[in-house]
């Protein structure tokens, strides 16, 4: 197993976001977690990588104790993120921004991470790209540039938080390929997302969250055809028939 | 025109020596209120908050106090306080260093924090650590949101020290009363000293705009 979540709280001031939240991911498994805005499903996610820290419950991650972690920054290279804001540094360029972290980390050669950088950036079909700098981006190409950074450092899980919701809709499509492709390649995925039809079909398993705590998961075919509460039900509706 | 060039040339030794002790001062003040700015700075933005507040106190102090005000009670007040006789030029630089050590201060804290904190999540998500994010991602940014207001500061430093011809200070201002006292001829004497602090201030302005063009990298 690699994510093992159980009975986590975390509030903010005196505002409970996660009541008592437990889940578990497998190796392989791509988890997608669905829900109103505000219902804490980043701030779960942050909870998995310490960007968050949780105030109850245990959190294990590669049999690491995330709530007790000693070397928060070795750890951490183990696992990718990509946010919503894309988040590229905005003083380097697109190689640089993905060669940054493992050289300065004293992981790879600057050569041996650029040939690797160059490879990723092929898979996303922004080879071109490698000595711009972000602000000359698109979004879809900004977050594919994030995503590629992030596997630069060869995670062994990622995190999606709301990986497509500041993009432009023509742009979803291209950002959420690169994730299938990584998916079916046997990535540890966990996905916060509003786009249903990325959870219908790459998801191995969808989380509902309202209200911070989790009211619903299974296979996607069950949670989005036969919803068994009426809190996923209500949401469903909502979310795939808006008018 | 005659008279006025040759008034200009019999005054020149003066004024420019004036102007001399004048970019001295400044230089001097902005040098020592460059490196009390930064240790104001990280005092502003540590969590600690004893420190928070010492930063917060000083700030609203010297922003609160008008730089006269502080020459005079410093040159004069705590002069006879102590029963001595501060040197002007030390005053001079002092109260300066003062003042735009708060100033310079709040431009460097409020440069760091208008670096897009996502940024520094990135980093940190990628494992590097507080210093090499600071360095390799914060700190470039900062810099470049930073070099307009502090050349800003340095102008406002160097015109402020015409104020301390109140503490004798024998600057540009102060040399030309002087000239003016002996031969009664302030619209020409007065003139003479604004188109010399023009000339500095435009080349510091000039300078600022080159920097700036020069740091640009992606817009």
């Amino acid at each position: 197993m690699m994510i093992d979540v159980r009975n986590l709280m975390k509030s903010f001031g005196n505002t409970l976001v996660l009541k008592d939240v437990s889940f578990q991911v497998n190796a392989g498994e791509v988890v997608c977690i669905i829900g109103p805005s505000g219902s804490g499903k980043s701030t779960l996610l942050r909870c998995l990588n310490r960007l968050e820290e949780a105030q109850g419950g245990s959190i294990q991650v590669f049999d690491t104790d995330v709530r007790h972690l000693k070397e928060v920054n070795a750890f951490r290279r183990r696992i990718g993120m990509v946010f919503q804001m894309f988040n590229l540094f905005a003083n380097c360029t697109v190689m640089e921004n993905i060669v940054l972290a493992p050289v300065e980390l004293g992981l790879m050669t600057r050569a041996a991470a650029e040939a690797k950088g160059m490879e990723l950036l092929e898979m996303v079909g922004l080879a071109d790209k490698r000595d711009v700098y972000p602000s000359t981006l698109s979004g879809g190409q900004k977050q594919r540039i994030a995503i590629v950074r992030a596997l630069e450092m060869n995670p062994e899980i990622m995190l999606f938080d709301e990986p497509t919701s500041a993009l432009d809709p023509e742009m979803v499509g291209e950002v959420l390929k690169v994730m299938q492709k990584l998916a079916q390649k046997g990535m540890t995925m966990v996905v916060v997302t509003h786009e249903m039809g990325f959870a219908r079909e790459v998801a191995d398993r969808v989380i509902f969250m309202a209200d911070g705590v989790i009211v619903e998961e299974g296979k996607p075919q069950d949670l989005f055809s036969h919803p068994q509460q009426e809190r996923t039900q209500k949401f469903l509706n909502c979310v795939l028939n808006p008018i | 025109m005659e008279h006025y060039l040759g008034l200009f040339a019999e005054c020149w030794p003066s004024l420019l020596s004036g102007l001399g002790t004048t970019i001295f001062i400044a230089a001097a003040s902005l040098f020592f209120a460059f490196f009390l700015g930064i240790i104001l700075a990280v005092m502003g933005l540590s969590p600690y908050r004893p420190l928070q507040a010492i930063y917060h106190f000083y700030i609203y102090l010297v922003r609160g106090v008008p730089v006269m005000i502080f020459a005079l009670f410093l040159f004069f007040g705590m002069g006879a306080l102590l029963h001595l006789q501060f040197n002007p030029i030390f005053a001079a630089i002092l109260t300066l260093t003062v003042n735009a050590s708060a100033y310079l201060a709040e431009i460097f804290r409020g440069g760091i924090q208008a670096v897009d904190q996502g940024q520094v999540e990135a980093a940190r998500s990628l494992g590097l650590g507080h210093l090499k994010t600071l360095q390799k991602i914060v700190l470039p940014q900062a810099i470049k949101i930073m070099i307009p207001p502090i050349i800003n500061q340095f102008i406002t430093t160097l015109k402020d020290t015409s104020i301390l011809s109140v503490i004798s200070v024998r600057e540009l201002t102060m040399n030309s009363q002087i000239i003016i006292a002996k031969n009664y001829m302030p619209f020409e004497v007065y003139s003479y000293a604004a188109i010399m602090y023009f000339v500095v201030i435009m080349a510091l302005s000039l300078f600022a705009r080159w920097v700036e063009r020069r740091l640009r990298y992606d817009d």
